[in-house]
């Protein structure tokens, strides 16, 4: 293994290791708990493959920003449709089956 | 790419040096992978919405799916991206035979990914999990339940299909790109081509990387 390709083994070894921890901690009956290491370790991979694959790290200011700007408006605008969807009252779409939709009054 | 190489690629005339040009190609694939981030952007928003209004039929929608499959074909992506950034490695060295070879490793993993995927499909198909007039999974009667479940395949099918799209355009790049690869600039494409290519092949392993948990792993142990 020659040196400039070592830190690429690594993650490569980290981010099975990962996987796999990942995979038995979801066998495990944690409750809330699962999702959160579960999400946790996604992230920890992605941020792997982005600084190390994706060469954030010796990467220009520039490129970083282009990379974070995009993860920066996705957060945003779950915020934003958030605010909606937890504040309004679930109505019913027309294409529901029939039997979930309570019967309205005056409907024949 | 060093000055003294003697190939390099013809420089466009809005570049003042290959560095430059370089630069300003990584960049904008970097763009388009921020505003492909937003395109999958929805989805994980449907999920989440999802998991807040339906959670214990999103539980038992995430149980129909194969979670061995599902664990082999992460680890089959990983490897990929893998090979994909010793390519890369390999290609700014100038290695450009040993780049076309990693180039087609990793094509032949992501073809792997797809086979693989596509045997969950058609699993899931003879299961009667696919939205629609069909859908009947065997272990759900209560219509609200069902209705989550059916939503969440919905989902789990929008989200898969995305991403087997952006896969398999990935690896026409790669064979394109190991193809190409066998020519001298300037016919054929700089070596810094390997590494835009990479970029867009790593987005691709990390949206998986996302929807691996969200799809697979969640409420798999039944609580």
């Amino acid at each position: 293994m020659d040196k400039a390709t070592r830190p690429l083994v690594l993650t490569w070894i980290a981010l099975m290791a990962l996987l796999a921890t990942t995979a038995g901690c979801a066998l495990l009956r944690l409750g809330w708990l699962n999702t959160a290491i579960s999400l946790a370790i996604a992230f920890a991979k992605a941020l792997l493959v982005a600084i190390v694959f994706m060469r954030l790290r010796r990467a220009p200011a520039l490129l970083r920003l282009a990379a974070v700007a995009g993860a920066v408006t996705l957060v945003l605008l779950f915020g934003l449709s958030l605010t909606d969807y937890v504040t309004r009252t679930e109505l019913k779409a027309p294409w529901q089956q029939p039997a979930t939709v309570a019967p309205r009054f005056g409907s024949g | 790419m060093s000055p003294h190489d003697t190939s390099l690629p013809p420089l466009e005339p809005q570049f003042g040096s290959h560095a430059q040009q370089d630069f300003a190609r990584s960049f904008g694939m970097w763009v388009f992978l921020s505003s492909e981030l937003l395109f999958f952007g929805p989805l994980l928003f449907g999920y989440l919405y999802l998991r807040m209004h339906h959670p214990a039929a999103t539980g038992m929608a995430s149980r129909h799916t194969d979670m061995l499959l599902g664990t082999v074909n992460t680890a089959v992506l990983l490897t990929s991206s893998f090979c994909m950034a010793l390519a890369g490695h390999a290609a700014q060295e100038n290695e450009r035979r040993r780049a076309a070879r990693l180039l087609a490793l990793t094509a032949l993993l992501g073809v792997a990914f797809l086979a693989i995927k596509g045997y969950e499909w058609h699993q899931e198909f003879g299961e009667h999990l696919f939205p629609g007039a069909g859908f009947r999974p065997d272990d759900a009667t209560d219509p609200a339940t069902v209705h989550g479940i059916e939503l969440f395949f919905l989902l789990y099918f929008a989200a898969t299909g995305l991403h087997a799209l952006h896969l398999l355009i990935g690896v026409s790049a790669c064979v394109w790109l190991m193809l190409v690869l066998r020519h001298a600039p300037p016919r054929g494409p700089g070596n810094e081509a390997v590494d835009v290519a990479g970029l867009y092949w790593h987005f691709v392993d990390v949206v998986w990387i996302v929807l691996y948990p969200l799809l697979y792993l969640t409420a798999r142990s039944g609580g």
